[in-house]
């Protein structure tokens, strides 16, 4: 390698704080320039989930990805029954309870979210993937609830959960609406059909 | 493993910005600007421009990152757009001027490198953005940015020789303009 590239691998922090950006000046130009997109994705709509689903949830396909491989093989006649109500968790409870505490808010959300939910008339194949994701997102409480309990700090675990839980309610949020939708486009063409 | 964990925060981030989560929007903002903000500045003269194109990289950014495949990481991908949107920058100018001073720098040919490292980088940056457009360009992408002969002489539409040829050339001013 030569000199020049070394000198500079060698002080790259330094090349790279010579010059600075506004960088409250140049955010606010960005979030002005971004409030004028009318097709900015906002929380909830329904591409967002539906088109990305594959990649948008690679972190836990990838912490899982033996168990999902495993799903995969077993089919989707396989996949949990999202709307059973979530009860508590005796193993966690054992571990920590206050933590189980802290599990037991999550869980009263995660279960209004799905009471919202008319599961009996979702097109569960349209939502393959999403249900596949819940099941994914339980398989990965499973695993750390019963086995890494073992070997992490109750701080990690309750960040854990934290996210296992805001995730699962994102999901369901998103699944309500994308549902709701459905039933009445759904609705509609049935009431045009008889008319 | 640890790049496992960097790869599954940086999906969680991208997965909240798609949410339309401004925190995360903010978030992923601060992670890269400063880097973003490096690319553009090395290549065009002005802080203004380089702000400018940073917010449009940003714009960009946020708007497709629903395309995002996960092939490369998140950082290499937007500094790809960096590298393309300062491109095109520099391009639409380029149309806008009448008269170029770029081949107007005599090279200087030196029998052996100065030993550049006697140079501080503050120094060697300012030599940098002191180069003729092309050699600049080339210059940086190769020398700092990591780009191989090939990869710049696709992006630019060059040939490879081209390229390593622009290189020398930047490498010999950029010494030239070092020495005083």
């Amino acid at each position: 390698m030569d000199k020049l590239k070394k000198h500079i691998e060698k002080n790259r922090p330094a090349l790279d704080r010579i010059e600075q950006p506004d960088m409250d000046r140049l955010w606010s130009n960005i979030r002005k320039e971004l409030a004028k997109e009318k097709g900015t994705p906002k929380k909830g709509e329904l591409k967002v989930v539906t088109e990305k689903r594959g990649r948008r949830f690679t972190l836990w396909a990838m912490a899982m990805a033996a168990s999902f491989a495993l799903v995969i093989g077993l089919g989707v006649g396989y996949l949990m029954n999202p709307q059973v109500t979530e009860s508590a968790d005796f193993n966690l409870a054992n571990y920590a309870p206050s933590l189980e505490k802290e599990a037991a808010n999550y869980r009263k959300l995660v279960n209004a979210k799905k009471e919202e939910i008319n599961f009996q008339q979702l097109d569960t194949l349209a939502f393959t993937e999403v249900l596949q994701e819940l099941k994914e997102l339980d398989k990965e409480y499973d695993h750390w609830t019963k086995d890494v309990p073992q070997y992490v700090q109750e701080q990690e675990l309750l960040e854990f959960l934290q996210r296992h839980y805001e995730q699962k309610i994102r999901i369901l949020e998103i699944l309500s609406k994308v549902a709701s939708c459905q039933l009445s486009a759904r609705s509609k063409q049935n009431s045009a059909l008889k008319n | 493993l640890r790049e496992t964990f960097y790869i599954a925060e940086e999906q969680v981030l991208v997965n909240r910005c798609l949410d339309g989560d401004e925190q995360a929007q903010y978030e992923l903002y601060q992670k890269y600007v400063q880097a973003m903000y490096n690319v553009a500045i090395r290549m065009v003269h002005y802080s203004e421009d380089a702000e400018d194109i940073v917010q449009e990289v940003f714009v960009k950014v946020f708007r497709k990152l629903d395309s995002f495949q996960g092939e490369s990481t998140l950082g290499a991908w937007i500094k790809k757009i960096t590298v393309n949107t300062t491109l095109n920058f520099i391009r639409k100018r380029k149309h806008k001027q009448t008269t170029s001073i770029e081949d107007s720098m005599e090279v200087p040919v030196f029998e052996e490198d100065i030993d550049t490292s006697e140079f501080s980088m503050a120094q060697i940056h300012c030599a940098i953005k002191q180069l003729p457009e092309r050699c600049r360009v080339v210059l940086n992408l190769y020398l700092i940015e990591g780009y191989q002969h090939q990869e710049i002489a696709s992006i630019l539409g060059i040939t490879v020789s081209t390229s390593k040829t622009q290189y020398r050339r930047g490498r010999m001013l950029l010494q030239d303009i070092l020495r005083g």
